[in-house]
């Protein structure tokens, strides 16, 4: 699974850690997450994209 | 390098040190005498002593800075490995089973199998790190 998150983060200006902390996961998982190595759960999805502001599918590609 | 790292590097070194040294005397007298022994245990248990303090440091650092200790990730992570570790086991006890003549005795035996799994467990980690869960499967 692709994810705009790493560009995101730079957009906004937040660190891998700064963003697991926002969304209550260890820094390990936004790594995975930004590698595609991880299909996250609809929760954790919903809380990514809302950090951003944005809906699951802008942030998430299948 | 603070004080905090100073002390559990230094037990290490001196924990290596007392196995290279327990491995030393067991060969130089040829058998486990029980300076050699000694030796390796001690060495062994401050290694693994120190090994487990960091982690738990670790953890306590990163508890203090408002990471939760597990995640989904590392949960899920943890089921795959036990559930792989769960099946390999069954070859591993299988093979140990078949070649048994090899082993003097059956503690000896029954060591190997508990070790095996461990390892087992260890590498389906390691696998399932490397490999990312891009599935929606529980396992």
């Amino acid at each position: 699974m692709k994810t705009r998150i790493k560009e995101l983060r730079a957009r906004f200006d937040l660190t891998q850690s700064e963003l697991a902390l926002k969304v209550g996961v260890r820094r390990e998982t936004i790594v995975f997450l930004e590698k595609g190595k991880y299909m996250p759960s609809l929760k954790l999805a919903h809380d990514v994209a809302r950090v951003f502001g944005l809906p699951i599918e802008e942030v998430f590609l299948l | 390098m603070d004080a905090k790292r100073v002390l559990p590097n230094l037990l290490f070194v001196v924990g290596v040190l007392l196995v290279g040294a327990g491995v030393f005397r067991w060969r130089a007298d040829g058998a486990a005498t029980m300076a050699a022994r000694i030796l390796l245990g001690a060495g062994l248990a401050i290694v693994v002593n120190v090994i487990i303090a960091r982690r738990r440091m670790r953890r306590a650092a990163r508890g203090e800075a408002g990471f939760p200790p597990e995640d989904e990730l590392s949960r899920c992570l943890k089921q795959r490995a036990a559930h792989a570790a769960f099946h390999l086991s069954f070859f591993w006890w299988m093979a140990i089973f078949l070649f048994q003549d090899l082993f003097d005795e059956s503690e000896t035996m029954l060591g190997m199998g508990i070790l095996g799994m461990g390892v087992l467990y260890g590498i389906s980690l390691l696998v399932n790190k490397r490999r990312g869960i891009v599935d929606e499967n529980p396992y």
